[in-house]
């Protein structure tokens, strides 16, 4: 990663309501460059075209779920080491670690307040680079 | 970047449309639980209700429902631990969930959420139904005795008033959706009248307000209008005139958002347009592959195009042509969007088929006036082209193009779907005896009775002369059954008047599931087979398609 500042987030997830609010979140607070994407596979289309510095996923999904994704995501030649963040309302101990198994550096916890989102991304994000 | 204040206003619209879809989202929710337990134990469904329920406790809180949230959380463990474990729950964990779901619904009480629209839930789950209420004002004991009754069939609820007393009472505790008034209330011949004049002055001037008197004649139709009502019946009254009117005043003005297809190869502003455009209550899909352009039409059946004229792969003005080219999207209005200021180049691109240009970069505001008083205009066309004339239900074509589109996303996303056909029996019978006036009448009785039992997302159709038909997204073949049969029931009750004679009028329909058969072709067929068995098992009945459910492949 030659730029350590955040700016391009792929953003996958499947619901039109927290898309919107993510959108606000990412976009209008936290001054991220989103694209968002309602499925894995969408997501597989666009992704590399896309160049994100960061992938922001969903875990639940009807389809490719966010662990596939991420799998899927991962055999792409320049999303192989792109690194990934999980939201899902899912906050168990056992679940998280499952999830970072998976490959997430992170797991955020939903609901979210899209006041502090684009935070606590920043703030996963300076630890990673740390 | 956008100041404090203006993402605060966003967010604030996003709450607000998310606040609008939840109680259907709940319904959807409830409505699904209730079916899946009228069956065997269904893992797939279960599954599909478990991703609903995570979504709720996800999405609820972060738009401020936390008591949504919560409900929705304990529902999702629940279900959690059950498909898991891929065992069948026992009735006491069955009885648990239903509590839960049944608080998520009452949880939306405590919000301030407008009630959504009536829908088949209130047969099949806890929800209670939406009854819109009436106050009737008559010492005529026949109308008292059967009126209510009759309404009821069409959800509607009605306080009887012999006359004048309690009624500022009852206003206190509930204000009702109209009030029907005998003019002659206290043999006074103005009695009614006098009494509207007043509560009208206290209550408000749009209050509706139908008199029912046995007084055809000038003057006292004059009185009634002096007074403020709204239409006049002479008895014996007619339900379905009376039941049209009802419709008409009681109607809510929510009207469903527009949908908007926004096609825009740069994912910053196709997400801009389609935010603004949102928040502005329409409906947006974004289409991101322009080779998918036909099936998101067929699919979104987008009432309206938002259309980049510079994209990579092909421009907006052969898309345009290519969209021109098929019958079905020969009207929709395209507006193309472009930084393009020539006029020449402008005009071409409205000779090709846009409705409109706009110049990026465009004002909001001017986006959302542009593309809302085209979708108006495009949508009440289209009621004119897609709509029976007779019931305003959807033409034969239409309602089976419905259900192609519908079918598919449904067998797509693993979600159930129930297609009826529906018949009115010996209608010969009845224009025959009757006259034709009065066949229409039963015909548009029964489309009311559709359009009142069924949600908004659900199709109904007129297919043929007495032949009906409807699409219920999200229902298994158990609770379309349930919800046909209350229809069916309802309709046997209703009675149809011609001169002095009374009868009534019954129906059979036959249903078959997405889950039976993986194309529209297929469950038309098998739905029109199981209408056929209904008719000749006896008629006044529903019978369901008896095919296996096919196995589909799982998703992805």
């Amino acid at each position: 990663m030659s730029n350590n500042e955040l700016q391009r987030i792929l953003f996958i997830e499947d619901e039109a309501d927290i898309q919107a609010v993510a959108q606000v979140a990412l976009e209008a607070v936290g001054g991220f460059t989103v694209k968002i994407c309602s499925s894995g596979e969408e997501a597989l289309q666009a992704g590399e075209a896309f160049a994100p510095q960061l992938i922001l996923s969903d875990v639940m999904m009807p389809g490719m779920d966010g662990p596939a994704t991420l799998l899927a995501l991962r055999q792409l030649p320049t999303l192989a080491d792109t690194p990934a963040i999980f939201m899902t309302a899912k906050v168990q101990p056992q679940e998280v670690a499952q999830l970072r198994t998976a490959g997430a550096m992170a797991v955020i916890a939903k609901p979210f307040d899209p006041m502090t989102l684009a935070q606590q991304i920043k703030d996963v994000w300076r630890q990673h680079h740390a | 970047m956008p100041d404090e204040h203006d993402i605060q206003a966003r967010l604030k619209a996003l709450r607000e449309t998310y606040a609008k879809q939840l109680p259907d989202k709940l319904i959807d929710i409830a409505r699904q639980w209730a079916a899946m337990q009228r069956q065997p134990w269904d893992f797939a469904q279960a599954k599909s209700l478990h991703r609903q329920v995570h979504t709720l406790a996800g999405s609820a809180p972060t738009f401020g429902f936390d008591t949504v949230g919560q409900q929705a959380r304990h529902a999702e463990n629940l279900l959690k631990a059950w498909n898991n474990e891929q065992r069948t729950p026992g009735e006491d964990e069955i009885a648990g969930l239903t509590g839960y779901i049944h608080s998520l619904c009452n949880s939306l009480d405590s919000n301030p959420i407008p009630p959504s629209a009536p829908s088949p839930v209130d047969v099949v789950s806890t929800c209670p139904p939406e009854r819109r209420l009436i106050f009737l004002i008559d010492n005529d004991e026949a109308l008292i005795g059967g009126l209510p009754q009759l309404l009821s069939h069409f959800d509607y609820q009605v306080r009887v008033f012999r006359n004048a007393g309690g009624i500022d009472e009852a206003f206190a505790k509930e204000r009702p959706a109209a009030l029907i008034v005998n003019p002659g209330l206290d043999d006074t011949q103005q009695g009614g009248t006098a009494l509207v004049h007043g509560l009208k002055a206290r209550y408000g001037q749009d209050l509706p307000v139908i008199f029912v008197s046995t007084r055809g004649d000038f003057n006292s139709r004059l009185q009634a209008v002096r007074s403020g009502g709204d239409t006049y019946f002479v008895k014996p009254i007619d339900i379905a005139p009376l039941v049209d009117h009802l419709d008409r005043v009681t109607q809510s003005h929510t009207s469903e958002a527009y949908r908007v297809l926004v096609v825009e190869d740069d994912p910053d502003l196709a997400a801009h347009y389609a935010l603004t455009l949102r928040q502005a209550g329409m409906d947006t899909t974004i289409l991101t592959r322009l080779e998918d352009i036909l099936t998101t039409l067929a699919e979104v059946r987008p009432e309206l195009i938002l259309m980049d004229v510079y994209m990579p792969r092909c421009s907006g003005l052969e898309l345009a042509q290519l969209i021109r080219q098929q019958d079905d999207w020969l009207s929709i209005p395209i507006v193309f969007l472009s930084s393009e200021a020539d006029m020449e180049k402008q005009f071409n691109a409205m000779r090709i088929g846009g409705d409109d240009f706009l110049t990026k970069p465009i004002d909001d505001r001017h986006l959302v006036a542009s593309v809302s008083i085209r979708a108006e205009r495009a949508r009440t066309l289209n009621i004119l082209m897609v709509k029976d004339s007779l019931t305003g239900l959807l033409k034969h074509t239409k309602i089976k193009e419905k259900l192609a589109a519908d079918a598919s996303r449904a067998s797509r996303a693993g979600e159930p779907l129930v297609f009826g056909m529906l018949d009115i029996d010996h209608f010969k019978r009845i224009n025959d005896r009757y006259g034709h006036l009065c066949g229409d009448r039963v015909i548009k009785s029964l489309a009311r009775l559709l359009q009142q039992r069924l949600r908004q997302s659900d199709g109904i159709g007129r297919y043929g002369g007495e032949e009906f038909a409807v699409v219920l997204p999200g229902c298994s073949l158990a609770a379309g059954e349930q919800v046909l049969n209350q229809i069916r029931a309802g309709f046997a009750k209703l009675r149809f008047r011609h001169g002095d004679e009374e009868f009534s009028v019954t129906l059979s329909a036959g249903i078959a599931s997405v889950e039976q058969f993986r194309d529209a072709e297929g469950i038309n067929r098998a739905a029109d087979e199981a209408l056929y068995t209904a008719k000749r098992s006896g008629r006044n009945r529903v019978k369901l398609c008896q095919a296996p459910a096919a196995t589909f492949p799982e998703n992805g």
